[in-house]
């Protein structure tokens, strides 16, 4: 009897404690924002206003694209301008490629492509184009990325979080609608073998060709690059429908080694 | 007609090869073809790459060896027509392939015979 007594009491202090608990976590809330407040009040970190004035939305890119490649490659042309240390480590993956090495291959094992990595590979695109928001849907990897046209600016100092896809908004200027990206981690190349910094910015510019439209990208990270790398891609509409993409490491018949290489896995068989 | 559409089928994808890859093709002699005939152990609908494990007997009459062919993702292979049952494992098929540079038994795979005499392009 005297042990239920003690045992409920003990459950009655653990009970306050708790509750104190909670009445002190809602007040830290309220005061220092450390704890997250119930989703419905939760306001994305970092939005701040930009100065920077847009023209009148001139077209929408609204369907589903393919991009078409006539530059035939799987990477961004022409090279880019690379300072020298960037060029040895892209000569060293060129001189393990030719070797029948597969060399900075990180999506061979299932690593998110990120941008603009993710530009130079051939699967359809969904656009979702509405005044203030373009979100687009690469089929590659099921991977979006959001282009705010609100007139926000990127979060600024380190409200900025490096993500694969990076921060992007949008402004137009005349008939050419441009996107600044910045914030992409240095996880992925930006194609295999020219990796980046921190610093990497993109300035897209999109505008309508005569059959879809065109993505002239210039990349700047003066760390790697001697100046600006311009490039472009070209979409034509596509009647395709975009697909669930899902890619798990454990299904896959590589890994990479130490130096970077995609090494077949020693059991070929699954089961 | 057929033909012209599997002619069609294969240029376009062909000439896309090394974008809708998820990786570079370094390791595979993309100069050479060779078609090797076997017996399904196993077909992998997956990501970021199909995988058909076929037995194929050596022409010397030697024990039957497992060979590793790799095609491209489930997406890619199924607009050019494939099903994830196109290959079931005891069917004997035939692979045209850009065989491994480095001599081991697999490679890349650019056309299937199926049992029935029906042709694939390997997406790649």
């Amino acid at each position: 009897m005297i042990t239920l007594r003690r045992t409920t009491l003990a459950a009655s202090v653990a009970a306050i404690a708790c509750c104190l608990q909670l009445t002190s976590a809602a007040a830290q809330n309220a005061t220092t924002g450390v704890i997250a407040p119930p989703a419905a009040q939760q306001k994305t970190p970092g939005v701040v206003k930009s100065n920077r004035k847009s023209d009148k939305q001139a077209f929408d890119l609204n369907g589903v694209w393919w991009v078409t490649q006539p530059e035939g490659a799987a990477g961004f042309k022409p090279d880019p301008p690379l300072k020298p240390e960037a060029q040895a480590v892209l000569d060293e993956v060129l001189r393990l490629r030719a070797e029948g090495f597969n060399a900075r291959d990180k999506t061979g094992t299932c690593a998110p492509p990120g941008f603009p990595l993710i530009l130079t590979r051939v699967y359809p695109i969904q656009i979702i184009h509405t005044p203030k928001l373009i979100t687009i849907i690469h089929e590659y990897y099921n991977a979006v990325r959001w282009i705010w046209l609100d007139g926000r600016d990127h979060p600024q100092g380190d409200d900025l979080i490096p993500t694969y896809y990076g921060h992007s908004i949008g402004w137009w200027e005349g008939n050419t609608l441009v996107v600044d990206t910045v914030g992409m981690n240095t996880a992925p190349d930006i194609q295999p073998g020219v990796p980046h910094t921190e610093q990497l910015r993109i300035v897209e510019r999109f505008s309508l060709t005569k059959d879809g439209f065109v993505d002239e990208l210039t990349m700047h990270d003066p760390s790697i690059l001697t100046k600006p790398w311009v490039t472009a891609k070209q979409y034509k509409k596509s009647d395709a429908e975009l697909q669930e993409f899902v890619c798990l490491q454990e299904d896959n018949h590589y890994a990479s080694d130490e130096k970077g290489i995609l090494r077949p896995i020693a059991t070929p068989s699954s089961k | 007609m057929r033909k012209h559409t599997l002619a069609a089928l294969l240029s376009g994808v062909l000439l896309a090869w090394p974008a809708f890859a998820h990786h570079s093709f370094a390791m595979f002699d993309r100069n050479a073809q060779v078609e090797i005939e076997g017996v399904v152990k196993e077909f992998q609908f997956t990501n970021p790459h199909s995988w058909i494990q076929v037995m194929v007997t050596p022409a010397d009459g030697g024990a039957p060896k497992e060979w590793s062919i790799e095609a491209l993702s489930p997406n890619v292979l199924g607009r050019a027509g494939w099903k994830k049952n196109t290959l079931k494992p005891g069917d004997r098929i035939k692979l045209l392939i850009n065989p491994l540079r480095d001599g081991n038994a697999g490679g890349n795979l650019l056309l299937v015979t199926l049992p029935d005499g029906t042709k694939l392009g390997g997406g790649a």
